[in-house]
């Protein structure tokens, strides 16, 4: 690296206190300049104690304007200061790297302009998730997706693993000019879903907490209550399983003949070891 | 501790019990308005009260970069 400046994206984790590391604390409190985009008023209050020159992201954001518009904005304004030489941090809410274009679209851009760019991970709403549903993400899988995303193309869901879908407030929003959608664009979303889920399947609508003095939303709906459910920006759809795994037997067929085959070579060179 | 945030943010990395918590929010020395908000727990009163913003928005994930330009 040839250039003074640099970035650090950290991560706060979800809840105010709760969650951030030392080492994202560390880059808030040394940086000499400071951008903040998180999801709560109180947590933007937080960083503003702990940095009164702090820089909020907020105003970037227009009703009825791009939000690929405002992106490209937010990271323009943390690579003037960069190129003007100064240690630059942006602040986000839970991982500044998951589901989040701004902190990887900036630390990218950095680097392509010759200048230090690093990620500090954070706790995600979806570790906050696992935690609270007490789901293990490694017991029958679990696809994660954007649920505009899984409306505008072709994907295949495995109805054995958990489903996840975020953004889900704004599901079908083709503008990226709004922050909510309304119940029709939801049906369709509901429609899709039903190829692989019963109108009965149970769906988990969940909000993280980003308070020490609010609890993390956790209500059972089912399937068919989704296009009229109270929905909103940062609500995530967490679908339990709706089939058993299948157990693919060709392939554990072939790892059989595979072991035995692996099992005889051992023996017959143990033997040739013996015979020597 | 003079601060409300400053209170939310001992309160986030140490849970508290609830008469813990209630014995702890007398204690601050603030505004009696935030303190009543705390022990109710009503977030939204007391970002008014500490002048926090009205509305967040917080998506900084686009689905698809190039929909919506068809």
């Amino acid at each position: 690296m040839n250039q003074s400046g640099s970035l650090a994206c950290v991560g706060l984790g979800m809840m105010l206190g709760a969650h951030v590391s030392p080492r994202s604390r560390t880059h808030i409190e040394r940086a000499d300049v400071v951008f903040v985009l998180v999801s709560d008023p109180l947590v933007e209050l937080w960083v503003q104690e702990m940095r009164p020159d702090a820089r909020s992201l907020q105003p970037y954001y227009q009703e009825g304007r791009s939000r690929l518009d405002s992106y490209n904005e937010m990271v323009e304004a943390m690579l003037v200061e960069i190129r003007a030489g100064r240690q630059v941090c942006g602040v986000f809410y839970g991982h500044p790297g998951v589901f989040a274009l701004v902190p990887h679209k900036a630390i990218a851009r950095a680097r392509e302009e010759g200048f230090a760019a690093h990620m500090e991970p954070g706790i995600s709403a979806e570790d906050c998730l696992y935690a609270d549903l007490g789901i293990d993400p490694g017991r029958f899988g679990c696809q994660h997706y954007e649920a505009s995303q899984l409306m505008f193309y072709e994907r295949r869901i495995d109805p054995s693993a958990y489903l996840v879908l975020w953004q889900v407030g704004m599901a079908g929003d083709r503008s990226l000019a709004r922050f909510s959608t309304g119940p029709a664009y939801r049906q369709l979303l509901v429609e899709l879903l039903a190829r692989d889920y019963p109108m009965s399947h149970p769906v988990i609508a969940y909000e993280a907490a980003t308070l020490p003095i609010t609890a993390p939303r956790m209500d059972e709906l089912r399937l068919s209550d989704l296009a009229t459910a109270d929905l909103r920006l940062q609500t995530t759809l967490v679908f339990p399983p709706a089939a058993p795994l299948k157990r693919n037997q060709r392939m554990l067929d072939r790892l059989a003949i595979l072991d035995r085959t692996e099992s005889n070579q051992t023996e017959s060179n143990r033997t040739i070891v013996d015979v020597q | 501790m003079t601060s409300a945030i400053g209170f939310l943010e001992q309160a986030g990395r140490n849970e508290l019990s609830p008469a813990q918590y209630a014995a702890d929010v007398c204690l601050l020395e603030i505004d009696d308005r935030q303190r009543q908000a705390l022990l109710e727990r009503d977030a939204a009163t007391l970002n008014e009260l500490l002048g926090g913003r009205r509305r967040v928005l917080f998506a900084i994930l686009a689905p698809d970069e190039d929909v919506g330009q068809d």
